[in-house]
């Protein structure tokens, strides 16, 4: 018993850092507007992971989205299954990729700090801060 | 005549000298060389010209062609609930013209036009518009007449199926459209532009008129 435990403690102690989280932020909007979320997904193991979604505890929904362009027209849809290739990196940015938030379940201000949670396929959750900024900001420097 | 000679030769040597160098001046462009924009420009083709249908804007003073010659304007479609392309839009805008002297930039008006006017109020329009930038106008056009103001700028929308909360994300062309102090169009651009070429065409463009 306590070997498994310890066996499941030290597999999930390794997956913990197979996939991480950099660059991260969000661009906050005027009232209840939604938010855009921002950020690279590295994937350090050396097999692939698949995102399938997202979760904030700030916001009543998070999802993954895409901006794509079709009959002359930009449009966002829902992702649902992203795949990351073993050593390969995820952009989630502006124009492309992004985490859709809302709406806030509490008033966010630029340079605070609100939590993400990225779920993969398999059962894995990575939880990164992202850094709150302005509707002009474009990255997260 | 040696002395002839030798002067002779130094006027041909000239002479070729002098071809040479207009020659490489045509070869390096040196002479007429239209400009090259980052933007698509489209100040030959048939672009429509400025018109506006006379909404009131953010001071509630009614925005017009008219009231906007003599500078420049860059329009835009999008709706306030997008979190995405618009933002980016309007973000890398605002930055492009805080690359300009600030004159420049006070010559230059940002006029972002809501495709979503139903849901969008001129108060939130407002609001999110000055979010980027406080010189920013918006503009909320009655639902009636958006169809045939967006179709004069060749400009598309559609709005997607509502969620369980009510909730749809509109698809809309994401062009923005440069006017020159005559109304007449010159440049179009997107998001997918760095903020460096927007400025530099800015710059060049606001530059010649002033």
């Amino acid at each position: 018993m306590a070997a498994t435990l310890l066996a499941l403690l030290m597999s999930s102690a390794a997956r913990a850092g197979e996939v991480s989280v950099s660059q991260a932020w969000i661009r906050l909007l005027p009232g209840n507007l939604p938010a855009g979320a921002y950020c690279a997904v590295i994937n350090n193991s050396d097999h692939a992971v698949t995102l399938t979604g997202a979760s904030a505890p700030d916001f009543k929904n998070a999802m993954l989205h895409k901006s794509i362009t079709q009959n002359g027209m930009d449009k966002m849809v829902h992702v649902a299954r992203i795949p990351i290739q073993a050593g390969q990196r995820l952009r989630f940015a502006p124009g492309g990729y992004h985490i859709m938030l809302m709406p806030p379940h509490k008033s966010l201000k630029p340079d605070e700090r609100t939590q993400i949670t990225l779920k993969f396929a398999d059962g894995q959750r990575v939880t990164a801060p992202f850094e709150v900024k302005g509707a002009g900001a474009m990255n997260g420097d | 005549m040696a002395i002839k000679y030798r002067r002779a030769a130094r006027y041909e040597r000239w002479t070729v000298a002098a071809i040479l160098a207009f020659g490489v001046l045509v070869l390096t462009g040196c002479f007429s060389k239209p400009h090259h924009f980052n933007r698509v420009d489209v100040s030959h083709g048939h672009e429509p010209a400025l018109k506006l249908p006379g909404e009131p804007n953010a001071s509630n003073q009614t925005v017009s062609a008219r009231s906007l010659r003599g500078r420049w304007v860059i329009l835009y479609f999008g709706y306030t609930h997008c979190p995405n392309i618009c933002p980016t839009t309007l973000a890398k805008l605002n930055l492009a013209l805080h690359k300009l002297k600030p004159e420049q930039a006070g010559n230059v008006r940002v006029i972002f036009v809501s495709v979503d006017p139903k849901r969008d109020t001129l108060k939130e329009l407002v609001q999110y518009t000055h979010a980027f930038n406080p010189h920013f106008v918006a503009l909320r056009p009655d639902p009636k007449t958006l169809p045939q103001f967006a179709s004069h700028y060749h400009v598309h929308y559609s709005y997607g199926q509502r969620d369980a909360a009510g909730n749809y994300s509109v698809g809309h062309s994401s062009e923005f459209m440069i006017f020159g102090p005559d109304g007449h169009t010159r440049l179009m651009g997107t998001y997918q532009d760095s903020v460096e070429e927007i400025a530099s065409d800015l710059q060049y463009l606001v530059q010649r008129q002033d």
